[in-house]
């Protein structure tokens, strides 16, 4: 089952590092414009890391709450069955999962932010306004 | 402007060279001392090095050869950091396009250069950042994002931006560039009462503007003039 969950998960992953990379690079403009007025390398890729992690936390309690539902939706599904007694579809709610699952989302979310977002901050910024002027 | 003083900002054969295998001159042998309270126009045809000349004044950029001093300090070897340090304590930059971050109200862009500051508490960078919009007559607009402004009204809070931290040189490329003619007698007016005004300091403020404009050229103090990256005289 593992084995189906880490797939999962690790699409998932590949997903969520596509849309917080693209959002860093869109910023390369505003990155620039904040070095351009002072501001350190450190600090603006400290803003990036610190957003993706607020988009982290959000998208792992909007999964968990999404994830919950819709297992909870799933076991009200009735079936007949000669193989088992039961007349719903076993659910199993483990903490260890919804742990895991949000663990490797957060990290995929940091991952995405630190890394596009390290490349953007050690830009020159006048190599950004140069070509947006 | 007093003759006493130390210059802001001073050039000595300052060059920047781009490329590698196929270089290209910016500018060169440039010599240039912005002391305080001067108003200062850079002209020049298009591609003749005005705004990389601004680049290294502002320390965006820095040069192959020679150096550039700010407030005495040589800066071509000083790491990343300090520079944008001395960039956010000394100098106030103004672009053609407003570079206003989007997603931030006029207000929350003119407090971003003292949020890096650090040295004023949240009320504080408020009460500065409304000061500073109401003194360019944007008080109704604070609130406002920079797509909800028209293209006079976001070069102000840009211009407010570049005043948050009470800068010694403001420098200005082409900031009327996109502007109508009341939109640009009005930033142009700004700046010349911007000139005027002590700093912390106690020094006058420079302002350094590059433009097209010799209308507005001429209203400066004093004028620089470049053509193919070296300074030519009037």
């Amino acid at each position: 089952m593992y084995a189906v969950v880490g797939a999962i998960l690790l699409v998932a992953s590949f997903g969520t590092f596509n849309i917080i990379s693209t959002i860093t690079h869109e910023k390369t403009r505003d990155i620039a414009i904040m070095k351009s007025l002072g501001l350190r390398q450190g600090v603006v890729l400290r803003i990036f890391v610190l957003e993706a992690f607020i988009i982290g936390v959000l998208g792992v309690i909007a999964g968990w709450v999404l994830g919950y539902a819709m297992t909870w939706a799933l076991g009200l599904i009735e079936f007949k069955s000669p193989f088992m007694d039961a007349d719903r579809l076993p659910v199993l709610y483990s903490p260890l999962h919804y742990a895991m699952a949000g663990a490797v989302g957060l990290g995929a979310s940091l991952f995405a932010g630190y890394f596009p977002a390290r490349k953007a901050a050690a830009v020159q910024p006048v190599d950004i306004i140069r070509g947006a002027s | 402007m007093n003759a006493a003083a130390s210059p802001l900002i001073d050039m000595r054969a300052a060059a920047r060279v781009i490329g590698t295998e196929v270089k290209t001159t910016l500018v060169e042998d440039m010599n240039v001392s912005i002391m305080p309270g001067e108003f200062v126009a850079i002209t020049g045809p298009s591609g003749s090095g005005k705004s990389s000349l601004l680049y290294l004044m502002g320390l965006l950029d820095k040069p192959t050869t020679g150096e550039v001093y700010v407030r005495g300090l040589a800066t071509s070897s000083l790491d990343e950091d300090t520079r944008a340090r001395l960039r956010l304590e000394t100098l106030g930059f103004v672009f053609q396009f407003h570079f206003l971050l989007p997603e931030f109200s006029a207000r929350e862009n003119v407090m971003l250069p003292m949020r890096a500051m650090a040295q004023l508490g949240e009320t504080g960078m408020r009460k500065r950042a409304d000061e500073l919009l109401t003194q360019l007559g944007l008080e109704q607009h604070a609130h406002k994002l920079p797509e909800q402004l028209s293209g006079g009204q976001r070069q102000r809070v840009a211009i407010a931006r570049a005043l948050a931290n009470d800068p010694q040189v403001i420098l200005a490329d082409e900031p009327t560039g996109n502007l109508d003619t009341a939109s640009s007698e009005q930033v142009l007016t700004i700046f010349r009462q911007s000139t005027g005004g002590l700093t912390h300091e106690g020094s006058g403020r420079a302002v350094v503007i590059v433009t097209h404009d010799l209308d507005l050229a001429a209203r400066a103090g004093r004028r620089i003039h470049i053509v193919d990256g070296r300074i030519v005289p009037l």
